[in-house]
């Protein structure tokens, strides 16, 4: 028998604060969490602004706020050992200096941090028994996780899981490999103003870094122990584009397909709202319009996190997800911030600008991964 | 009698610098494929083998560490120094120059799955993981789960990495460029009588001389059985009749 899959707990590292409530009230006053690159001198690279955690940290920056945000997270939930895990991460690419000093035979810094140190890491402090399992369907890892978790719990495969994502793309190579596909935003004098998902004048996403962990367990079981339910989470679904190597589907065949896949999962819920991948691309929104528009109308009332957190790549799934409960829980929708001259192939209900008040009900959320991975979660709030 | 309705239907492997040109749908997808890339396309069609994949096939991948080639970064690492260390002046000016920007696309760990899906017009689920063949075994875990729940009505689950490659074996020690797929369906083939995984951080690692692809190595060779204790702690065996 399937089990109910409750949310018990959210642990965060974001740009815009790593407390629950001081996350949502910044995404409900649409604070934009874009400045200049600090962690390294963007020099002349084209773009010069992310979405930064004001966070010094010595060594690998995912791996420490995915470790930050595994804490909150079963500190929230009140569970400490018996669960497992399931991660959505960036790969490290290499340190640049590292790789210079080794190519010229001097000693250097280590040239990449694994990304299963990282699990091994959680596991090791919070006694995970079960394996971990590695998510890296890039801009759709973390929904993965997620999902992948969800459908652990619901079948009675695991207790419980500790689930979400981490990545930090904000290093030298990470910021020059998007410059060198001109994948980002160039909107470099107005970076508060630079992530505009919808918006006639994007012209490309924010980078943004962070984490979000969750904890998922079944509903009955967290409710028998007194546990606060965030969310429900009723169905998961996912897809391949298996079109294009750098563009989704004009018609979003794959993200429609994701999508149906995860109602379907959830048993064709009336949907309330939409957490949308929205990068503020010029090719990805009027894609993923037309995908909506095809699976739920025009009138349902879309967002996208990434207008005030930038895209965080391998974590950004997770950290909406949260964002949308977090808000929804508050009886609200955030706004898509910058949306100021929507672009005529973009023609949903969105939020944009203020947010809009959300009854308790169905939301749907979306990760599209550049090489057409697409991954759909479908929550519930109560 | 079988554990599991689940059953090996194809087995595919891949190693070294095998040609993927007749393995493609288009040709002109060559320029972007890097070898983790080549290697589980060549792998998955022979795993796939001549019969249809199903409406409803979930691909289930274990890839490998990044594989940026040497070639790629030493021009790059040398147009970006200044007296003999890196500088982000010349690094974002004069290094960017020399960097091919197809290397974005043959270095991402989710292209192995792009280049399969495209190239066998598969459609999903799938479930991407890295890097060894731990977490290859819970790829099988859950093709399994999903067959049995219906989800899908066939799966490829395979591994691939790039291990001769210099990066790579900084980190990991050089070994040898494979792929392994298998392909699974619900009847038809060789039926699998028992899956376990287990976590054992800390269990010195059993010689991975195949990758994360090793158990279609071993039942290519006739294997019926295959344990494996992988590096990141993540045990796992399988029977086959």
């Amino acid at each position: 028998m399937a089990l109910r899959v409750a949310v018990t707990g959210i642990g965060l590292v974001t740009a815009l604060g790593n407390d629950p409530d001081q996350f949502a009230r910044a995404l409900l006053d649409g604070q934009s969490a874009g400045g200049p690159i600090t962690l390294f001198d963007p020099a002349s690279l084209i773009t010069r602004i992310a979405a930064e955690v004001p966070l010094r940290v010595e060594g690998d920056r995912k791996s420490f706020f995915a470790a930050e945000a595994a804490r909150a997270a079963l500190q929230d939930a009140g569970l400490t050992t018996g669960g497992g895990l399931s991660l959505g991460i960036g790969l490290d690419l290499f340190s640049m200096p590292a790789m210079v000093d080794y190519l010229h035979q001097r000693p250097h810094d280590r040239l990449q941090t694994p990304a299963e140190e990282c699990l091994q890491a959680l596991c090791a402090e919070h006694k995970i028994d079960f394996p971990p399992r590695t998510h890296v369907s890039a801009c759709s890892a973390s929904t993965d996780a997620l999902g992948d978790a969800f459908r652990l719990v619901r079948g009675g495969r695991r207790p419980w899981m500790l689930a979400g994502g981490t990545d930090s793309m904000i290093n030298p190579m990470g910021v020059a490999g998007f410059c060198k596909i001109r994948a980002m935003t160039t909107r470099n004098e107005d970076p508060r103003r630079a992530s505009r998902p919808f918006d006639r004048d994007r012209d490309g996403f924010l980078l943004g870094e962070g984490a979000a962990l969750l904890v998922l367990e079944s509903l009955d079981e967290a409710v028998k122990r007194g546990a606060t339910v965030y969310a429900e989470i009723c169905g998961y679904g996912n897809s391949f584009d298996a079109y294009g190597i750098s563009e989704p589907h004009p018609e979003g065949a794959g993200a429609i397909l994701a999508m149906r896949r995860a109602l379907q999962d959830a048993g064709d819920p009336p949907v309330g709202s939409v957490n949308a991948h929205g990068t503020s691309t010029p090719k990805n929104d009027p894609a993923e319009t037309r995908a909506i528009k095809q699976v739920l109308g025009a009138q349902v009332p879309v967002s996208s996190t990434k207008s005030m957190l930038g895209h965080l790549i391998s974590a950004s799934g997770a950290v909406e997800v949260a964002a949308a409960i977090l808000c929804a829980r508050r009886g609200w929708m955030h706004p898509t911030i910058n949306l100021d001259h929507p672009d005529p192939q973009c023609d949903l209900e969105y939020v944009a600008a203020t947010p809009r008040r959300l009854e308790p009900g169905y939301i749907l959320k979306n990760s599209f991964a550049f090489g057409g991975q697409n991954a759909c979660l479908v929550l519930r709030t109560f | 009698m079988a554990l599991f309705m689940v059953e090996l239907t194809g087995v595919g492997c891949a190693r070294g610098d095998e040609d993927v040109r007749p393995f493609l749908r288009s040709p002109k997808m060559l320029k972007f494929m890097g070898k983790q890339d080549r290697l589980a396309v060549i792998a998955a069609k022979r795993a796939a083998g001549e019969r249809p994949l199903p409406v409803l096939t979930g691909l289930y991948l274990a890839v490998g560490t990044i594989p940026f080639e040497l070639a790629d970064l030493e021009p790059l690492a040398r147009e970006s120094v200044l007296n003999e260390r890196f500088c982000m002046q010349a690094f974002s000016t004069r290094g960017l120059d020399q960097v091919n920007p197809l290397l974005t696309f043959r270095c991402l760990p989710n292209m192995p799955a792009f280049h399969v899906s495209l190239n066998l017009a598969v459609q999903g689920p799938y479930w991407v993981s890295y890097p060894g063949v731990g977490q290859f075994y819970q790829g099988l875990e859950q093709a399994v789960a999903d067959l049995e729940a219906g989800t899908v009505d066939a799966a490829l689950v395979g591994g691939v990495c790039d291990r001769d490659n210099f990066l790579v074996s900084t980190l990991r020690g050089k070994g040898l460029d494979t792929a392994g797929f298998l392909r699974l369906e619900r009847d038809g083939g060789r039926p699998l009588e028992a899956l376990e995984l287990a976590y054992r951080p800390g269990t010195p690692a059993t010689p991975d001389e195949h990758g994360p692809g090793a158990l279609a190595f071993a039942l290519a060779d006739g294997a019926k059985e295959h344990q494996v204790q992988a590096a990141d702690g993540i045990w796992g065996r399988s029977r086959w009749r």
